[in-house]
């Protein structure tokens, strides 16, 4: 019934392997390899309501926003400047607001640590109301949420409107790609770790059954509220620090842009999520290396028509292949005569 | 009659939907230990009586009590953690994992907490659940998806996920409809063997009146949504105003 | 927020000015949501491009216009703003059915959420092909009517908005007066109400749905060539729409007409509260968080009879 637990650890090690050399194989890509990290982290917290619980979120860019706007922030107050004196500053004198490399760096960790505390908490706050919505309703409540997100941030000064806000610059000597890289690459790692146990947990299961039958599971005496707001508390966590990360790489926040944007990085991690395989553990992952390719792809060779090029990505997956790789390799081992009737759905 | 506690007490119960009266002033009394019958024509209310107890809606009048604690005002998760656990008409199970993991969830909870949750499942239930699934004769069937099952053995499933919960008071709404009927007398079997051997109280919906017969040694009647007798089997069989009901006398 | 005391205080009779120019903005926004119900209630699917169909619609009825213009200088261009209405409502209805049969029928009959996520991809290539082809520029369509000015210069309502909400009600009008009388409006209300039985009573559902999709298409075009004198076009502004529809069916409930007429009016005038009060930076975001506030409610609502939302 169980998928060999150590052929799947195998397995990760060999991945993480490849990961942590990366950086040796493909020196010119850091970039790209630090968005990858973020994009695994919520692609991987997007499958935990989409994939295991059943709720369709659009609205997780929400936490997403908020992680950078606060790490960019605290990343300020540690050098000792205020928001309101760093944002009226005028594009070329933010060289003026430097850090040396120690504060940077501490201020870059802690402020990820502190962000992902608190958006756990917002996450609980948020879910406990906004998960009494089912379905549909669900899916466009968060997407309303998650889109006035950015518009109120582009109408808050402090943070500077709508012309958006910069990360402290990184000190010169500071190589920011492969430090952000491999911050990732270590939540992610935890946050794998995590997964795998949470998902064999009876947390776990009832996350399942919420998505499988949620009225059984009531009836049934499963404290179904808690565990989604909890559940949600936890994709939250990371969806922040995946925040900070992105918005640091970039270092520039426009609010409705690369913040709270909606229609980009909002719908990214839900199609990360199918191309790869809803809820499963290695779906996300896998889908998130193939969007970053096709991305890539897309950016490099169809410039300007790149967006309507995932638009229908998009179209063509939920359409065609709803259950992406991991839904793909499923039906090859059942054709090949392997497995149990049936997908599995967890490791 | 046995003399036990009062399990649940239902009383002055009325329920209406849009103005369509569905439950009108019902009361009744389910004792530990007992196997209580509920019967009528189609339509006379009887799954809404669960409804009711088991807090899938709120009731109009009247008030609930599950062992003396009154429960019209709870959610049904709640009332299912108290220890009153109903089945479906239509099943309801977790139609994407395997029986074992149906049977898994359904370990009884008792706090409504998450921090009980953040554990393996221990062996031990895994041992429960294999000999429940053995027990309602799944067993060869405990590795198929439950979506797969066919809808008696649907039934079943959701039966001994019913018993993993280990309820006190079980509601069992037409537990045999839809089984092969070569397979009934194996239920009736199983449901006393739940009632003498685990210890649970039945009160139990169905429209066999054989099963109904065999099974219970007290009825209560409803048609059109008021209780028009109770009483022991077959006391009801010979009721002039029972006999009218179902032949259409309303 | 100073301004509150401007309605309260100094100049009342601006709440007039409020209210009447949110009711008439509401009318256009009733148009579009009734369009959303239709969809919704016949084939169980939210058009999340529906915005995005109205801006196209906007975009037709303007090149039209534009285009006719160029080619008769002089002429009145009130008069080819109403015939693009036309224009846009058939060019709509032809691209909405071009867009079912390559996406929406194959989704029909799977679950909700994967509807959802093909129309919103289908809203996001409409956004961003629109953005492409037509540029960021704001388009708009100058109906050269006079503001009309009532009670001494304090309450202006533009001529504008008047004909657009006069030109919605009437295209509302005449959908109603479709869908309740005639043999197609039959078929579709049976088709919503129970798909089965009405292909056991001979009714083609899939055509059904397709050209309910289409009426929808239909819809959008019109309220977008409104929309194109009233507002601006502009290829990112199509989600707002999407959003206000939503807000105004679920406030009102699927079926429910009466109640979508009272939401759409509502959110007119709540919406242009909200410009006024916060400032317009904040009007569209006001927008956007009432559609979770409003979920809540209806979900609060509904809590009492221990249901929920379906």
């Amino acid at each position: 019934m169980i998928k060999t637990s150590s052929l799947q650890w195998l397995i990760a090690a060999v991945v993480l392997g490849l990961f942590l050399a990366a950086p040796l194989i493909l020196p010119n890509n850091m970039t790209q390899l630090a968005d990858l990290m973020v994009f695994i982290l919520i692609a991987l917290s997007w499958d935990m309501l989409g994939g295991q619980m059943g709720y369709n979120s659009f609205g997780n860019i929400l936490f997403f926003g908020v992680g950078m706007y606060l790490v960019a922030s605290i990343q300020v107050w540690a050098g000792g400047f205020t928001l309101a004196v760093y944002n009226a500053a005028e594009g070329g004198n933010l060289s003026s607001f430097a850090v040396d490399t120690p504060t940077f760096i501490a201020s870059l960790v802690i402020g990820l640590a502190i962000v992902a505390v608190l958006n756990f908490l917002l996450g609980l706050i948020v879910g406990s109301q906004l998960l009494k919505m089912r379905g549909h309703y669900f899916a466009i409540g968060t997407l309303g949420l998650g889109v006035a997100a950015g518009e109120f941030a582009s109408t808050m000064h402090i943070l500077g409107a709508g012309s958006g806000m910069n990360f402290i610059q990184p000190p010169r000597t500071l190589e920011l790609m492969p430090l952000l890289y491999f911050i990732g690459l270590f939540v992610v790692a935890v946050f794998f770790i995590l997964l795998r146990w949470l998902y064999s947990t009876r947390f776990g299961f009832v996350m399942n059954a919420i998505r499988d039958n949620e009225d059984k599971a009531e009836a049934m005496g499963l404290p179904t509220a808690e565990v989604k707001a909890f559940a949600w508390a936890i994709a939250a966590f990371f969806a922040a620090i995946a925040g900070g990360i992105y918005g640091s790489a970039k270092n520039f926040i426009d609010p409705t842009e690369v913040a709270f944007s909606a229609p980009t990085i909002g719908v990214w991690m839900l199609l990360m999520t199918l191309i790869g395989g809803k809820g499963t553990i290695w779906g996300p992952i896998i889908g998130a290396v193939v969007f970053q390719l096709f991305k890539e792809f897309f950016w490099t060779f169809l410039f300007g028509w790149q967006r309507v090029a995932l638009g229908l990505l998009i179209v063509i997956i939920v359409v065609f292949f709803p259950g992406g790789v991991m839904g793909g390799f499923d039906r090859a081992r059942r054709a090949l005569g392997f497995g149990k009737t049936g997908a599995e759905a967890n490791p | 009659m046995s003399d036990g506690e009062i399990m649940l007490d239902v009383s002055g119960v009325s329920k209406n939907f849009g103005g369509v009266i569905a439950n009108e002033d019902i009361s009744l009394t389910v004792r530990k230990g007992e196997i209580v019958g509920l019967i009528g024509p189609n339509g006379s209310g009887k799954s809404t009586l669960f409804g009711s107890i088991c807090g899938y809606h709120p009731i109009d009048k009247g008030s609930i009590k599950y062992r003396g604690t009154e429960t019209k005002k709870m959610r049904t998760a709640h009332i299912a953690r108290l220890g009153m656990v109903r089945t479906f008409q239509q099943t309801h199970v977790y139609g994407e994992m395997d029986c074992v993991r149906n049977m898994l969830i359904s370990r009884p909870v008792r706090d409504g907490g998450v921090r009980s949750l953040l554990h393996r499942p221990n062996p031990d239930d895994l041992t429960r659940a294999e000999e429940l699934l053995e027990f309602v004769g799944l067993a060869s069937k405990q590795h198929l998806l439950a979506g797969s099952l066919s809808f008696g053995q649907q039934k079943l499933l959701e039966f001994a996920m019913a018993l993993m919960n280990e309820p006190e008071l079980l509601l069992l709404d037409e537990p045999t409809a839809g089984i092969n009927p070569t397979l009934i007398n194996g239920l009736i079997d199983r449901l006393k063997q739940a009632n003498e051997r685990f210890g649970v109280t039945l009160f139990v919906i169905e429209h066999n009146m054989r099963v109904m017969m065999n099974l219970a040694k007290e009825i209560h009647v409803l048609a059109a949504g008021r209780l028009i007798a109770s009483g022991k089997p077959a006391d009801i069989q010979n009721n002039p105003k029972v006999i009218a009901a179902y032949l259409g006398g309303h | 927020m100073g301004n509150i005391s401007l309605l309260t205080d100094f100049a009342p009779v601006i709440n007039l000015e409020l209210i009447a120019n949110g009711l008439l903005v509401g009318a256009i926004f009733g148009l579009i949501a009734y369009g959303m119900a239709m969809v919704w209630g016949v084939m169980n699917i939210i058009n999340v491009a529906q915005g995005a169909f109205v801006i196209l619609g906007g975009y037709v009825a303007f090149f039209f216009t534009e285009g006719m213009l160029r080619l008769m200088p002089g002429s009145p261009q009130i008069l080819w703003i109403v015939i693009s209405m036309a224009v846009a409502a058939f060019a709509m209805g032809l691209f909405a059915l071009f867009v079912f049969k390559l996406v929406i029928e194959r989704v029909l009959d799977r679950d909700l959420f994967v509807s959802l996520l093909a129309t919103f991809g289908i809203e996001l290539v409409m956004q961003q092909g629109m953005n492409q082809v037509f540029t960021a520029e704001e388009r708009v369509l100058d109906a050269q009517l006079q503001t009309f000015v009532f009670l001494n210069n304090m309450l202006n309502i533009p001529g504008s908005r008047a004909l657009g909400a006069l030109l919605g009600v009437l295209a509302a009008v005449m959908i109603v007066i479709l869908v309740r009388y005639s043999r197609f409006g039959r078929a579709m209300r049976a088709t919503s109400q129970n798909a089965r039985a009405a292909r056991i009573m001979g009714i083609d559902t899939k055509k059904v749905y397709a050209m309910t999709f289409a009426l929808n298409g239909a819809i959008c075009g019109v309220a977008g060539s409104i929309v194109a004198f009233v507002y601006i076009i502009h290829p990112f502004q199509g989600l707002i729409y999407t959003l206000r529809s939503f807000v105004i069916v679920i406030l009102a409930g699927v079926g429910n007409i009466p109640g979508v007429i009272f939401a759409a009016f509502g959110l007119g005038v709540y919406e242009n509260y909200a410009g006024f009060v916060l400032g317009p930076e904040f009007q569209n975001g006001m927008v956007f968080i009432i559609v979770p506030i409003a979920l809540l409610v209806r979900a609060a609502i509904m809590r009492r009879k221990r249901q929920y939302l379906k």
